[in-house]
């Protein structure tokens, strides 16, 4: 009887510390200091806008996509280091869109948002099994034409299929260089692949590591 | 016989738990729901009062819908000639007369619409609640844009940043970014008057004119006098505030209905765990009665039973309404039809003590019957094997 007493109070205990806890969160101020993308507020979580189109286009024979949430948290030290900056809430947790195939998983999607000259850059991102990229597409933009032109151009956006984070994903080296006028807002969508590969690597290494029992499910 | 309740009560942990769970629940469902109507009602009052806006004058149509498209920076269909915001500020009562141009930019293609509102440096007393986060609090020029909270974050700007809207083919630059104020305002772009007029091809077209009177009890003169000017009419706050809480109220209604349906559960729920107190205990109370308990004696002890679990359910829900409260009012603020800024729950201490004597009323109530029931238990049950 007194261990069910002790149950139930931890029960409740638990349940208030972290309806406190999040109540404090809320009231917290974000401090940000690192690089120009984390001094914005935190942009909300993009969304994904039009998922049967870019399903069509990214993975043509696929059937559905799942959304798969991964709690990175445990590698924050190491994807911060690596990113440069702190996380966004669009890579922890990282939203992964598996997309599928009559059962078979074909590859991932991800959305996310940079902040590109003119406006933020939503950009849709599809990822193979092998952590190949399969392509990008610009799901949302409000860059003026001759930069929207080259950004939505799909020779410069087929130019990311088959990168992978060991890619340098830079202008000029191994991906088509673009007019001045849009080279900040292309550059800002290079970072933005790159960084959302970096994060997902991290997101599958969890995986793996959860598989083989190494770390608790999310 | 405290003692004897509190441990009657540490006998069955789970089931008890479970019943205080409950309890806890609807209390706290009941104490929000109560608090939310009198919260929502202040903070509307606050925030009209706040503005200092007495009436708005808008144009010809359903006076509520367009007062309230216009608070909530929506765009409306008509619009007025500008020369209205003159014939106002002639009047002599008007204090403040501020002209307001709201437009939707609809961008079709990625599933969004961009809200801009245009104003000049007369609305600035008219919205107190405006913060700087960052930059300037006003534009130095027809080519800059001044961004709500959300629409900063969602767009990634800071002051200086350039801002283009690819509809409208303009570029901008961003003067500042406002602090987050609960209000529609966070996800607007604000330019000048002039620049959203020409942007929208409404020169010398405005959406609103907001206004503040210089003694607010001239509301009724002044809005008669305002009437006659052609192609508008007046909307007073005090007649929007009517129509707000109204609609409220009748959601209200639903939702309270909802939580008394979760008193009458949990009061179901005190029910059931007596009643399989009194069957499980058959031979307890049987000898409780044998050796000399009186009928009221072992009446009482049920009862001061379901007072101490309905006691303890109610401070629970009391403490679950204050930390879970923030978050139904974050749920609530994005379905009721106009969300004013700052706290809509005022958890008052009447409100606590009539919901909680509510709740302690309806466990009393559902103790009643396997009170008796116990009551009723022949001495010479307690021979009998169990």
């Amino acid at each position: 009887m007194r261990r069910a007493t002790l149950v139930v109070a931890l029960g409740l205990a638990v349940i208030v510390f972290f309806l406190v806890r999040q109540r404090w969160a809320l009231e917290k101020e974000p401090q940000h200091n690192l690089k120009d993308v984390a001094r914005v507020e935190p942009s909300p979580v993009t969304p994904w806008r039009n998922p049967v189109h870019d399903l069509h286009v990214l993975f043509p024979p696929a059937t559905n996509a799942m959304l798969d949430a991964r709690v990175v948290s445990g590698w924050t030290v190491q994807i911060q280091k690596q990113l440069g900056r702190l996380m966004h809430p669009d890579e922890n947790p990282l939203r992964i869109q598996r997309v599928h195939h009559d059962g078979q998983t074909l590859g991932s999607i991800l959305v996310t948002r940079v902040k590109a000259a003119h406006g933020g850059i939503e950009i849709v991102i599809g990822v193979e099994t092998n952590g190949a990229l399969r392509g990008v597409l610009i799901q949302s933009h409000r860059e003026p034409p001759i930069v929207a032109s080259t950004i939505t151009n799909s020779a410069w956006l087929k130019s990311f299929a088959g990168k992978t984070t060991k890619s340098p994903l830079r202008l000029g080296t191994d991906l088509p260089d673009v007019p001045a006028e849009a080279r900040a807002s292309a550059e800002a969508i290079a970072a933005g692949v790159r960084d959302q590969l970096t994060v997902l690597t991290f997101a599958e290494m969890n995986r793996e590591a959860r598989e083989l029992g190494r770390l608790p499910h999310n | 016989m405290f003692v004897l309740i509190f441990q009657n009560l540490l006998r069955r942990p789970l089931r008890n738990g479970l019943t205080l769970a409950g309890i806890a629940v609807a209390s706290a469902v009941l104490i929000c729901i109560v608090s939310f109507g009198e919260g929502y009602r202040n903070a509307l009052q606050g925030e009209l009062n706040r503005s200092g806006v007495q009436m708005m004058l808008v144009p010809m149509g359903c006076p509520y819908d367009a007062a309230s498209r216009v608070m909530q920076n929506n765009a409306l269909e008509h619009s007025l000639p500008a020369s209205v915001l003159e014939q106002a500020r002639r009047d002599p009562s008007v204090a403040v007369a501020a002209p307001i141009l709201t437009a939707a930019s609809p961008r079709a293609d990625y599933r969004r619409t961009d809200m801009w509102v245009g104003l000049d440096e007369s609305a600035l007393p008219l919205k107190p609640w405006w913060k700087m986060r960052s930059g300037r609090a006003w534009f130095d020029g027809p080519g800059e844009v001044i961004l709500g909270a959300d629409a900063a974050a969602l767009e990634m700007r800071l002051p200086g940043d350039k801002f283009y809207s690819p509809e409208m083919q303009r570029e901008f630059r961003v003067a500042g970014v406002l602090a987050r104020s609960g209000t529609s305002d966070d996800s607007v772009f604000f330019v000048p008057l002039a620049t959203a007029q020409q942007m929208f091809s409404q020169t010398g077209r405005l959406t609103a004119v907001a206004i503040r009177l210089k003694d607010p009890a001239l509301v009724r003169e002044t809005g008669q006098r305002l009437q006659r000017i052609p192609g508008a009419q007046v909307v007073t706050m005090a007649e929007m505030m009517g129509t707000f809480v109204n609609l409220l109220g009748a959601v209200r209604t639903l939702v309270l209905a909802v939580a008394f349906i979760a008193i009458a559960v949990s009061a179901l729920s005190v029910f059931n765990t007596l009643l399989a107190a009194v069957i499980e205990r058959t031979n307890e109370l049987a000898v409780m009665r044998a050796i000399g308990a009186s009928r009221t004696q072992v009446c009482l002890l049920l009862l001061g039973e379901s007072l101490l679990l309905t006691l303890i359910g109610a401070t629970l829900g009391v403490a679950l309404a204050f930390l879970g409260g923030p978050h139904i009012e974050a749920l609530a603020k994005s379905w009721i039809p106009f969300a004013p800024g700052g706290s809509l729950l005022t958890i008052s201490s009447g409100a606590l003590l009539r919901c909680s004597l509510l709740a302690i009323c309806v466990g009393v109530f559902a103790a009643i019957y396997p009170a008796w029931r116990a009551a009723r238990l022949q001495p010479a049950l307690a021979t009998k094997p169990e």
